[in-house]
Order: C-alpha cells, then sequence, then structure tokens
C-alpha cells in the first residue's frame, strides 16, 4: 500500500491521495488478458480443428477465471481516495466503484480512529462531523493508517 | 459515497490466527506456502515408497512379489504421485513462500484463491490414491496398467480406478490453474515501486513463465481425459477407431501437455540455481538478460515439439523431421543457461554449503541428462530407444537434478529465512553426498540396461540383465533411505539451532534477505523503494 502526499502550495490546498501499490494500468491489464484469452483460445481452436472439441469449453471456462482474476485484481489496485484541504473545507473523492466526493466544513470535522477493543481487527480512520462519517485508509496497513490520521490532524489545524 | 456509524463490521485479521483455523483458512502466503511444502514432502515418501517397491520386485529377474498389473499400477502412480503431489506442489510451495517477499509485496495478488488453490490439492492426492486402493476391493475392477500416459485402449478398458484417477487429474489441473492465475497476477501487478520485469529476481521470471505454460497447457490435459471420460461411459468414440477415432489422437492431447509439463518442473528449479549459484559464488548472475531471452526460447519451442514423444507412431517424414529439429534447438537456449550458470562460478568465491553443492551436481548430472535427451530427439536413434530402460535413465537424469534436486537447492537455502534457524550444514552435506551417490548409482547403469535392450514398464526380465539391476536397485535403497535424513534435518532446523541472520547466508542478495528470519507473519506491509 502506497501512501502519498501532495502539496499544492499556489492554490494553498493539501492534498493526500491513498492507493495501493500497482504496476499495470487499466490498459496493460486488458491487453494482459487479451493475450492469455488469445493465446487460449489458439491452443483451444488447434485441436477443435483436429476433432478434439471438448477441450474448447475449458480453455474458455480459464479465460474466464483468468479475466476475472485481472478484472478484481485491477478493480482492487486502481481504488483510490483524494483527500483535498483548502482553507475552509475537506473534500474526499473516492475512485472505487462510482466516483464520489462528500465535502466537510472544516471547523466541525473530526477525526476519530476507532480500535477494536479485542485487537483482533484493524482499527478504523473515520472521517465527517455531524454523526456523518465515511472511513479513510481502509486498505492501509495499521502504521500508515496512523501516519494518516496524524497528517491529516495536522493539515487540518496548520491550514 | 457511504457514509458510516462507528461500529466494527469488516472482518480483517491482522493477528496470526492460532490452531486449526490459521491452516485451514489461510490466506497468508507463507503459511500456505508450508503447506504445499509439508503436502509435498508427505507425497514424497509416498511416491518414493512405490518407487522402492518397484526397485525391490527387479532386484531379481522372475516374479518376486508383485504381479504384472500391480507392478504396473505401482509404476503410474509413482509418476503421478512425484510429478502432481511432489514436484509441483513443492515449486508452488517456494513460489508462495518466496514471490511475495521477493518483489516486496504483502501477499499474493488472490489470497482466498489461494487458499483455495491448496485445500483442492488433498482432494486430489485422496482421489489419487484411491485410483491406487480401489482395485484392491470387491468390484473395484481392474489395476491401472497404463502408466502415466493413460494411452487408450488400454485406459478406456481399466475398471473403475482410471474415473477416480480422471477426477484426480481434474482437481490437480484446477489447484494448477488458480495458483498460475495468482502468481501471474501478483508478479505483474504487484512488484514494488521502481522494480521493473527486467530487475525481477530470476526466480519470479521462472514462475512467471512457468504459470503461463501451465495456464496453456492445463486445458488440453483436462478436455483430452475428459474425452477419454465419455469414450469409457459415455459411448463415443474418440479414441476408438472401430468407432471412426482415433487413439493418436490422445497421445497428441497427452504430450501437448506432458512436454511443457517438463519444463514446468524444470524452471522453478532454474530459477532457484540463478540465486544460489550467485550467493555462493559471490558474484551476479552472468546474463540476467540472455537468461530471460533462454527461458522465454525454452518455453516457446518447448510448446511446439511435443511429438517427439510419439516417433514410432508413424507419423510423416516432415512431421518427423520437425519435431527432431525443433527437439533439438532447444538445447541451444538450455545450453546457455548452463553457460550462465557456470560463467557466474567462473573466478567466484565459491564456498561449498549444500545448496551450492546441490546446484553444482545439477548443473553436471543436468547436463547429462540433457545430452542423452538429444540422443533420443534423434528419429533413428530413438526407435532403437524408444520404451527401453534408456528413456527411464534419461528422464530421471533431467527430472531429479533439474528439478527435485534444485528444489533440495531452494529448501537448505531458504530454510534458515523460513525458520530462523541454520541448518546442521554436516548433516546437510551427508545428506548431499548420499542422495546424489545413490541417485547415480540407481539410475547410472539403467542406460545400459536400456542400449542392451531392457524394455520398460515390464515386470521380469531377462536374466542376462540380472547384475545392473541390482546394482541399480542397492542404489535405490540408498537413495530412497537417504531421504529420511532430508526429513530428519528440516524437522531439527524447525525445532531449534543456531539462530539464522537476516542475510543467512554473506553472498545472498534480494528483498527477501532484508526480512527478518524468521520473517513476521505480515511482511512488506508497506512496501519498499527499489532504486
Amino acid at each position: 500500500m502506497v501512501l502519498r502526499a501532495n502539496q499544492n502550495s499556489d492554490a494553498d490546498e493539501a492534498v493526500l491521495i491513498i492507493q495501493p501499490n500497482r504496476n499495470l494500468t487499466w490498459n496493460q491489464s486488458k491487453w494482459l488478458f487479451l493475450f492469455f484469452a488469445f493465446s487460449i483460445g489458439l491452443v483451444g481452436t488447434y485441436f477443435y480443428s483436429l476433432g478434439a472439441w471438448l477441450v474448447l469449453p475449458f480453455a474458455g471456462l480459464e479465460i474466464a477465471i483468468v479475466g476475472i482474476a485481472i478484472y478484481c485484481q485491477s478493480c482492487c489496485a486502481h481504488s483510490q481516495q483524494v483527500i483535498s484541504i483548502d482553507e475552509t473545507h475537506v473534500r474526499i473523492r473516492d475512485n472505487q466503484n462510482v466516483p464520489a466526493e462528500k465535502c466537510f466544513h472544516k471547523a466541525w470535522l473530526k477525526i476519530i480512529q476507532n480500535q477494536d477493543p479485542k485487537g483482533w481487527y484493524p482499527s478504523r480512520l473515520l472521517i465527517g462531523s455531524h454523526g456523518e462519517y465515511i472511513e479513510i485508509g481502509k486498505n492501509l496497513v495499521e502504521e500508515e493508517r496512523e501516519m494518516l490520521a496524524n497528517n491529516l490532524r495536522s493539515a487540518i489545524e496548520g491550514a | 459515497m457511504s457514509t458510516t456509524t462507528l461500529t466494527h463490521d469488516e472482518a480483517h485479521h491482522h493477528e496470526a490466527p492460532k490452531g486449526w483455523r490459521r491452516w485451514l483458512f489461510s490466506t497468508n502466503h507463507k503459511d500456505i506456502g508450508t503447506l504445499y511444502l509439508l503436502f509435498a514432502l508427505i507425497m514424497l515418501f509416498l511416491g518414493g515408497a512405490s518407487a522402492m517397491l518397484i526397485r525391490m520386485e527387479l532386484f531379481q529377474p522372475g516374479i518376486q512379489f508383485l504381479d504384472p498389473d500391480l507392478y504396473n499400477n505401482l509404476v503410474t502412480n509413482h509418476a503421478l504421485i512425484m510429478i502432481f503431489g511432489a514436484v509441483m506442489p513443492a515449486a508452488a510451495g517456494l513460489a508462495n513462500w518466496m514471490i511475495p517477499m521477493m518483489i516486496g509485496a504483502p501477499d499474493m495478488a488472490l489470497p482466498r484463491m489461494n487458499n483455495l488453490s491448496f485445500w483442492v490439492l488433498p482432494a486430489a492426492a485422496t482421489m489419487l490414491i484411491l485410483s491406487f486402493v480401489v482395485p484392491f476391493f470387491p468390484g473395484g475392477g481392474t489395476q491401472i496398467n497404463t502408466g502415466w500416459t493413460i494411452y487408450p485402449p488400454l485406459s478406456v478398458q481399466v475398471g473403475m480406478s482410471m474415473d477416480f484417477l480422471i477426477f484426480a487429474i481434474h482437481l490437480l489441473g484446477i489447484s494448477s490453474v488458480l495458483a498460475s492465475i495468482n502468481i501471474i497476477v501478483t508478479l505483474l501487478n504487484m512488484r514494488a515501486p521502481g522494480m521493473t520485469l527486467m530487475t525481477m529476481p530470476m526466480f519470479c521470471w521462472t514462475w512467471l513463465v512457468t504459470a503461463f505454460l501451465l495456464i496453456l497447457v492445463v486445458p488440453v490435459l483436462a478436455g483430452g481425459v475428459t474425452m477419454l471420460l465419455f469414450d469409457r461411459h459415455f459411448g463415443t468414440s474418440f479414441f476408438d477407431a472401430a468407432g471412426g477415432g482415433d487413439p493418436v489422437l490422445f497421445q497428441h492431447l497427452f504430450w501437448f501437455f506432458g512436454h511443457p509439463e517438463v519444463y514446468i518442473l524444470l524452471l522453478p528449479s532454474i530459477g532457484v540455481l540463478s540465486h544460489v549459484i550467485p550467493a555462493f559464488s559471490r558474484k551476479p548472475l552472468f546474463g540476467y538478460k540472455s537468461m530471460v531471452g533462454a527461458m522465454l526460447a525454452v518455453a516457446t519451442i518447448g510448446m511446439v515439439v511435443w511429438a517427439h514423444h510419439q516417433y514410432t507412431i508413424g507419423m510423416s517424414l516432415g512431421a518427423v523431421t520437425y519435431f527432431m529439429i525443433g527437439t533439438i534447438l532447444i538445447s541451444i537456449p538450455v545450453g546457455l543457461m548452463v553457460f550462465n550458470f557456470i560463467a557466474t562460478m567462473w573466478r567466484g568465491s565459491m564456498t561449498f554449503e549444500t545448496p551450492m553443492l546441490f546446484a553444482v551436481g545439477i548443473v553436471l548430472m543436468f547436463t547429462f541428462g540433457g545430452l542423452s535427451g538429444v540422443m533420443l530427439a534423434v528419429v533413428p536413434a530413438d526407435m532403437q530407444y524408444h520404451d527401453s530402460m534408456f528413456v527411464v535413465a534419461h528422464f530421471h537424469y533431467v527430472l531429479m537434478p533439474g528439478a527435485v534436486f534444485g528444489l533440495f537447492a531452494g529448501v537448505f537455502y531458504w530454510l534458515p529465512k523460513w525458520t530462523g534457524h541454520m541448518y546442521d550444514e554436516k548433516l546437510g552435506k551427508i545428506f548431499f553426498w548420499t542422495n546424489v551417490i545413490g541417485f547415480n548409482i540407481t539410475f547410472f547403469p539403467q542406460h545400459f540396461l536400456g542400449l542392451a535392450g531392457m524394455p520398460r514398464r515390464i515386470v521380469d526380465y531377462n536374466m542376462m540383465f540380472t547384475e545392473f539391476n541390482v546394482v541399480s536397485s542397492i542404489g535405490a535403497m540408498i537413495f530412497g533411505l537417504s531421504h529420511l535424513l532430508l526429513l530428519y534435518i528440516v524437522i531439527k532446523t524447525i525445532r531449534g539451532g543456531k539462530k539464522a541472520e537476516s542475510r543467512a547466508w554473506e553472498g545472498a542478495k534480494g528483498l527477501e534477505w532484508e526480512l527478518d528470519s524468521p520473517p513476521a507473519f505480515h511482511t512488506w506491509t508497506v512496501a519498499p523503494q527499489i532504486k
């Protein structure tokens, strides 16, 4: 998992980007899938032409599994939360599934790190106000979540 | 965007779980790696026991205590257990343990699928063992006397044990495909920032190619055995000439899987060697890029030369010539790999700890096996050697050093990292020498037996072959029993011993050596930056 912090000094705005580590872009993932589909399809078609048509369903099934695996992993790897902090507001943009944005007034903002009493589960970092909270940094490890909470507190106090 | 209340409804374990749940529900790559290795060790002893029975039977001419069908059943099960039960899971175990640590990833890309791909294996192994056991029960039908190639029409006529075997093959295929997809996605998407494909550790490269090969060939085997099942039970005639089918088609299907399978078994060990030899030569690997290229060439050519296993079926001259030239061509990239290993050792500050002893042994013996492979690739010669003990000697010289010794080298190399203890070096060396000497006594004489005309897969033999068979069987006992020492060394190392440092070997390089020995339950939770 990677935590990146950018400071946009011109606009007087602090931006924190939370995203997992990844190597492939969506486009590269698509090409990877196409490469697999083509190769497996080629093998299946060759044996179909020899009369071994029962290879085809297995090849098709495998293409589907490869596709699902690449898609699921890519979705997970491309989830992103962007937290923008300006003079008066904190905006949180979530790019996980449907992009959505939430805006909170800084004066009312609370940052809560909720620890599991039994220590079985990771802590949850919640940000919000007036009873409406959003979980951030869900895919971070404990130390990174702690660091994010501290960074946010200092950014909100300092901005 | 969803909002939330302040409750704990998410289920993510961060602490190491305890008890049997830790293993059954594990999504941790290290735990699953351990399970794979443990499973492989059990299967190694099962497969080894069947090999010992085979060699005991062949100690003297005549039938000693195994009837011919049971003998062939043992031959079949020995091959399947060793290939699918021991070598492939052991390589997958190394991959599970090492790949995330080597590329700086916190775990495999799809941890739940990783759990599934392991836990399918015990079910498959049960089916595989049942295929051996079922004929002993009333109504259990005939023994599987086909050999691991399960060629029709014999395999269509065998009793219900063949159905168990077919389903075992399906389950093994599912496990392999799931593991392969996981490894590919992990390697391509979860490398630490700054680690490019061409700076990735060689073990990871070998597994990337291996996983790709597996994904390409497993559907063909699955299709082939399903067609066999249909011929057996649903009245089809895919492989029945009387019904318009072709038994040779199954051979093509089988060997399209079977030949790349050889590289699937070999390549992970080549990857291990690419770490062991530089570490104990205290030099970087010679020719990284050429090594990657050679591996890709081996995989590509290896995919299209399968019919060299079928020279005697009566192919056209053009086809035979193509398969012969293609097969001989493979020796070029394989030779390049061997050259690179020797060049890495050249003028290095070499020391000969157990992993390095295995590595040097592999370079020598695998080259020897490769040379007898070139002999078998030549059609006129193969017509003479086909189905003789020469073939048995050849593939054991390729697969034992090329695959199994490579895995042993890997186990001894990374055992201090896994357990946090140094293994007993003296015992390790004793194991190496008894293992290698036993292996050579077992299989070297089989070359001569084959050249003199002793056929394989037959329980009895002519009196003239007695001496070499006696030597071979004595060697097999030494070889087989030496593995008990391996078990002892592993258990002793797990239980204690000299504390291993993070970098257990002076010359070892790579991200895995930056971690503690043993590593924490979760590692690389923060991805390292590669410069």
